[in-house]
């Protein structure tokens, strides 16, 4: 007799507990974090953390209804400012005294905003997936102009100041804390199921008796609720608001963090909300290209991994306590795992037909505009376009010719690959050399911290360390270079499966 | 095929380890007691919808540093916070400059940022110095406090307002105004109020008011129910991007009869636009002008045309003033004390003496009164023959 | 008098609008696809335009300049439909929204990192003289009068290309049903193709007339452009050619008023006021066909 069920499950009252736990122990790390102490980080990290805290309620609240219900709303920072100017209104008022206003003023915003939630979403969301974008970012910018034109209440374009700060680090958790767990009980409830059969399919829902209006309605007001609450906290973290804070760029920043975190996971917007909302703060040479690299992965990721990054994949203390337990995991797996994709880095398996058009391209892409840069800084011609800087000191007019070669290489490796990707043999060997060119270029780069080399760091880097993991050409199958080359179905695009 | 496998795993992990040592830079000032090397801090808008401005006043600062710096003897260092023109963000790069023990800000150059800044730096006693935010509220509280940490080299709105209402009546003699403006734009609403105001004091007739927003290309609309009224003069206190604009569509609906007036919005527009046609006769107020028969004004243009092809504009020139003015007060310090410089106490010291600053810059003579707000004389440029005459003080 | 004035002005607005609408919706009714980055486009035309005409940089013959400027926009939405959004063909639709977004995005950012924050002036008597024409007491300039006529002439052509000939056939063919097309022999690839750059041509016309109307070129040019169009697109039947037409004269129009009956900063509110009016009303807008969506 084999041992049947030996798989422990930890009880339920259990994972309660293990979960509170794991909070308390967080938010007395935080505290200590943020009111000084026991590390000694910086100002600026003390205070992002709150910021932190408030897009990570945005970015909930909007996975909400776009990673479970299936929507793609444009103007969730309409809702954001209504809660924002809401709390910001009533607590300048000085209608009550400051303890008990800071929680009312918290609820009245969620309130305010739920209302618009429901006088926008009944109407915007009987219409279809595009209308209902374009519909959303035309609210979200009326309520902009409406902020703007009734400057009596609001202060329109100069603003409305002298809001008291409440926001601290244990008001933002418990917020945090109260959002995340109302959206996760709502998804493991009832509703949560019917929003979700909403997602695969409305028509099917629909005939399966879900009222699909009040659903999809119901998730856009606890959306909208929370997001003016994260309005709220946001007023009170910054003291004073102007309209252009929240306009359709603030909506499509926070439209990112969700879509690069994972549509439906709601531990991948928290993650992609800390490292969105901070990066300005830690990467401050690279200011400039971070919108163009956002701006790519936001497509690169579309086009390879539509789900986002983490997918649908929701992470469970418990589940995991569990697998450890029951030691089902193998260390063996888990370094398989880690070894592909850095297998695949490094021995060119098999690349799919595609893949080495896309890379093939890229590169020459990559070294042409290397060339270009390089050609205009060492003729100056910088200052005839008015933008580049013009001060390129003698000693740089060696790297230039240095990249002028390099690049070269770069390109036309890159297209000895585009030309050359039927013949596997000549590909792989072709395919490492690309690498190495790409590397080699940006090593000498980060040595001379050059603003052009940087930007081909960043492209490059990502995607040559994401694109193997994302692409499942057949090399996972198997690693002969003869067969993977019959195993692309004819028809498909190789890899490019949508999620 | 082994070789080569460990050839690029080298050279892999030599890149992962070149990119996070890259990734540590961009920080390290350390305001230290060497009294050699002063930090300073820049907030300003250099990516996104504002860019332009935060690039003026960029360049106009670091023009002034660079060239302090080449004289010798006290060396600036300057670390920068792109702060996008968005408050939060600016807030952020505040506590960012502070963390790395930075002695003094300039910025920001919006003023809504500026306004989230100031209490803050207010606090903990930081000098601070914008060159183009001009809203009353940035060195004033809504109730009254005085943020005495916070100077500008800049005209406030009120001020513009009301010089270029009591010009229209006592120079241009007018008896009837209208005025374009932007709803979008705080120094827009600012300067409109106070002229409206004087105004109405001043007897002034002000017969239509039309305003836009602030990416509006399109102004015909307006300027055909302004020129409805055939008013003597139109006001326009907004930007060169729209003045470039409204100049040529006014024209076109019929407006040459109306005297076009202006504020410091207005530099450089001449220089910007390829047709000045249309802005023919306007006067506009401007504590710059490249006109001005100054050596150091006329220096200040050729030394920032040399290094970015283009004239200065106003932000520009305050920047410049304005790194002028922090570098004066701080040498003044230094001279009188011998605090670390990244100290509080030196930063207090440093408030109470740019508070006595008394210099020329390019934009002029500033002092500043007793709300931080400098007292510069105005400059009344028209645009003649296609270039901007100095036509005189005011 | 002043009524023309305005009328003139909501035509020339119109125009331009109608020319941009005509290009979302012809790569709507082909692909269902919300072209976000279509006004972009626009913005990047604008550029080759500037780069072109003005004597600071290249300073070309006028007719050069605006070939240059078609082919220009031509090429970026072949490029960019090849890159971004065939290998999305098939795929859900939110996905293919964002991938347009991050189109728009890209190019709106590239175009900031490439020619900076700084706005740059469109030198427009270079392409059309200045002055204009005197009727009676009424003024109208030439710029308003040539964009008009322009975009008039422009969507004649379209109307017979897409009409009257084979290609035009297999469009509409195309837009019907797409794999009947296929069955039909039609090359679907070809036509989409095809379908974007002439939509993008028509941009290029439109980055011409704005320039000329509107000398200023910046990045962020084609996001309330391209918003406004799109609301002229859908205000008009999305997917429909005449109805883009009829869609844009009407936003253009809308906006004219509002701003002669002096609520000008509640011009784009009135825009979107009617955009909601009608997607309530009547989804499929003024010209739409209705679609059933099928299990």
């Amino acid at each position: 007799m084999t041992n049947l069920n030996r798989h422990k499950t930890i009880p339920t009252p259990i994972r309660y507990l293990i979960n509170t736990g794991l909070l308390i122990a967080l938010i007395v790390v935080g505290h200590i974090i943020t009111e000084g102490g026991l590390f000694q980080i910086g100002r600026a990290q003390q205070r992002i953390i709150v910021e932190i805290g408030i897009f990570i309620i945005l970015a909930v609240s909007l996975n909400l209804v776009t990673g479970y219900l299936g929507q793609l709303p444009l103007g969730h920072a309409g809702f954001m400012a209504v809660g924002a100017y809401t709390a910001g209104i009533f607590w300048t008022s000085g209608f009550m005294p400051d303890g008990a206003s800071m929680v009312v003023g918290l609820i009245l915003a969620g309130i305010v905003a739920a209302i618009f939630g429901i006088i926008i979403g009944i109407p915007a969301l009987r219409l279809r997936g595009d209308y209902l974008a374009i519909i959303t970012l035309g609210f979200g910018e009326i309520i902009r102009i409406l902020i703007t034109n009734l400057s009596g209440i609001t202060g329109g374009a100069q603003g409305l100041q002298g809001i008291p700060r409440h926001s601290n680090f244990i008001l933002v958790y418990i917020c945090v804390i109260i959002a995340c767990t109302l959206i996760h009980m709502l998804m493991k409830s009832r509703h949560g199921r019917a929003i979700l059969s909403i997602r695969e399919n409305e028509i099917a829902a629909e005939s399966c008796g879900i009222k699909t209006t009040y659903y999809k309605v119901m998730a856009f007001t606890v959306s909208a609720f929370l997001a003016g609450v994260a309005g709220a906290l946001f007023a009170g973290n910054l003291g004073i608001l102007e309209p252009a804070s929240f306009g359709f760029m603030q909506s499509i920043d926070i439209l990112m963090i969700v879509v690069l975190g994972g549509m439906g996971s709601m531990a991948g917007a928290v993650i992609s909300a800390a490292i969105l909302t901070s990066l300005p703060l830690f990467m401050q040479g690279l200011n400039q290209y971070r919108l163009v690299i956002f701006a790519l992965m936001l497509i690169v990721v579309m086009i390879f991994k539509p789900s986002g990054l983490l997918g649908t994949y929701d992470f469970s203390l418990s589940r995991s306590l569990e697998r450890l337990i029951n030691r089902d995991y193998k260390v063996k797996n888990f370094v398989r795992k880690l070894a592909i994709p850095l297998k695949r880095l490094v021995i060119p398996n098999a690349p799919g037909r595609n893949f080495l058009k896309f890379t093939g391209i890229l590169y020459a892409v990559v070294s042409l505009s290397i060339i270009a840069g390089s050609i205009i800084g060492m003729f100056n011609i910088g200052p005839l376009l008015g933008v580049l800087p013009s001060r390129y000191p003698g000693a740089w007019q060696f790297f230039f010719i240095l990249n002028i070669i390099t690049g070269a290489y770069g390109l036309i490796v890159g297209t000895l690959g585009m030309l050359f990707r039927k013949d596997v043999g000549k590909a792989k060997l072709l395919r490492v050399l690309a690498i190495l060119s790409i590397w080699l270029l940006a090593f000498k780069y980060l040595v001379i911290l050059d603003g052009a080399g940087l930007l081909v760091v960043l492209i490059a880097l990502p995607i040559e360390l994401v694109l193997p993991i994302l692409f499942k050409t057949g090399a996972e199958k198997n690693q002969s270079a003869h067969i993977t080359s019959i195993s692309e179905a004819p028809g498909k695009d190789g890899g490019n499966h949508g999620e | 095929m082994k070789k080569l496998r460990i050839l690029c795993l080298v050279v892999a992990m030599l890149m992962v380890i070149g990119l996070l040592a890259g990734c540590g830079g961009g920080g390290g000032g350390n305001g230290d007691a060497d009294a050699d090397v002063i930090t300073i801090g820049v907030l300003a808008p250099l990516t996104g919808g504002v860019a332009q401005f935060g690039t003026s006043v960029y360049r106009g600062l670091n023009l002034y540093i660079d060239q302090f710096n080449a004289r010798g003897g006290l060396q600036i260092e300057t670390i920068t916070f792109d702060e996008e023109g968005n408050a939060s963000l600016a807030v952020t790069g505040y506590n960012s400059l502070f963390d790395q023990n930075v002695t003094a800000i300039i910025g920001a150059v919006t003023s809504g940022p500026t306004m989230a800044v100031v209490p803050f730096a207010f606090e903990d006693n930081m000098p601070m110095i914008t060159a183009s935010a001009t809203h009353a509220g940035v060195t004033v509280a809504d109730d009254g406090t005085v943020f005495t940490n916070m100077f500008r080299s800049c005209f406030i709105d009120p001020f513009q307002g009301q010089k270029m209402a009591e010009f229209a009546v006592e120079v241009l003699e007018a008896r009837t105004a209208a005025i374009l403006f932007s709803n979008e734009i705080d120094y827009s609403i600012g300067l409109r109020d106070a002229f409206e105001e004087k105004a109405r004091e001043l007897g002034l007739e002000v017969v239509v008011v039309e305003n836009f927003p602030d990416d509006a290309v399109d102004f015909r609309g307006q300027l055909t129910n302004i020129a409805q009224h055939n008013p003597d003069v139109l006001f326009v206190p907004a930007y060169v991007r729209h003045i470039a604009l409204i100049g040529p569509q006014s024209a076109e609906v019929g407006l040459e009869g109306t005297t076009l007036l202006g504020a410091d919005g207005w530099a450089g527009t001449v220089a910007f636009m390829e047709d000045v046609s249309s802005i023919e006769g306007a006067y506009f107020l401007t504590g710059f002008s490249p006109d001005v028969d100054d050596p150091m004004v006329q220096q200040f243009i050729r030394d920032y045309q040399a290094r970015h092809g283009s004239i200065p504009d106003m932000f520009a020139a305050q920047a410049f003033d304005a790194a002028m003015i922090l570098i004066d007060a701080i040498e003044r310090t230094l001279a009188a004390t011998d605090y670390n410089p990244a100290s509080e106490e030196f930063r207090i010291a440093l408030i109470a003496n740019m508070a006595r600053t008394n210099l020329t810059g390019v934009t002029g003579h500033i002092a500043f009164d007793e709300f931080n707000n400098p007292q510069k004389t105005a400059v009344i440029l028209n645009v003649a023959d296609g270039v901007e005459v100095f036509w005189g003080y005011f | 008098m002043f009524f023309v004035s305005h009328l003139v002005n909501g035509l020339q607005l119109g125009s331009i609008y109608a020319l941009v609408a005509l290009g979302y919706t012809m790569v709507y009714g082909i692909i269902k696809l919300l072209n976000f980055a279509h006004g972009d486009f626009i913005m990047v035309g604008g550029y080759i335009a500037l780069f072109s005409l003005s004597t600071t940089f290249f300073g070309l013959p006028p007719a050069v300049a605006v070939v240059l400027t078609i082919v220009g926009c031509m090429l970026l939405a072949v490029v960019v439909e090849k890159l971004a959004y065939r290998p999305l063909r098939n795929a859900p639709r939110i996905s293919v929204l964002i991938t347009a977004i991050g189109v728009s995005l890209l190019l709106q950012n590239l175009a900031q990192y490439f020619f900076g924050a700084t706005p740059m002036n469109f030198p427009t008597h270079l392409l059309i003289p200045a002055g204009g024409i005197t009727m009676g007491d009424v003024f109208v300039a030439y710029t308003p009068l040539i964009t008009i006529i322009a975009a008039l002439i422009s969507m004649v052509i379209l109307t017979y290309l897409v009409q009257r000939t084979k290609l035009g056939k297999a469009m509409r063919a195309v837009s019907e049903d797409t794999e009947a097309a296929q069955l039909m022999g039609i090359n679907v690839n070809t036509i989409i193709t095809f379908t974007f750059a002439v939509g993008a041509g028509l941009a290029g016309i439109g980055a011409l007339l704005y320039g000329a109307g509107y000398p200023r070129i910046e990045h962020t040019l084609g996001v309330m452009l391209g918003l406004m169009a799109f609301v002229a697109a859908v205000v008009g039947g999305i997917g429909s050619i005449p109805g883009a037409m009829i869609g844009g004269f009407a936003i253009g129009l809308v906006e004219a008023l509002v701003t002669a009956l002096g609520f000008s900063e509640w011009r784009i509110g009135a825009v979107f006021l009617i955009l909601i009016i009608v997607l309530m009303v009547r989804p499929t807008g003024i010209m739409g066909r209705s679609m059933m969506e099928k299990v």
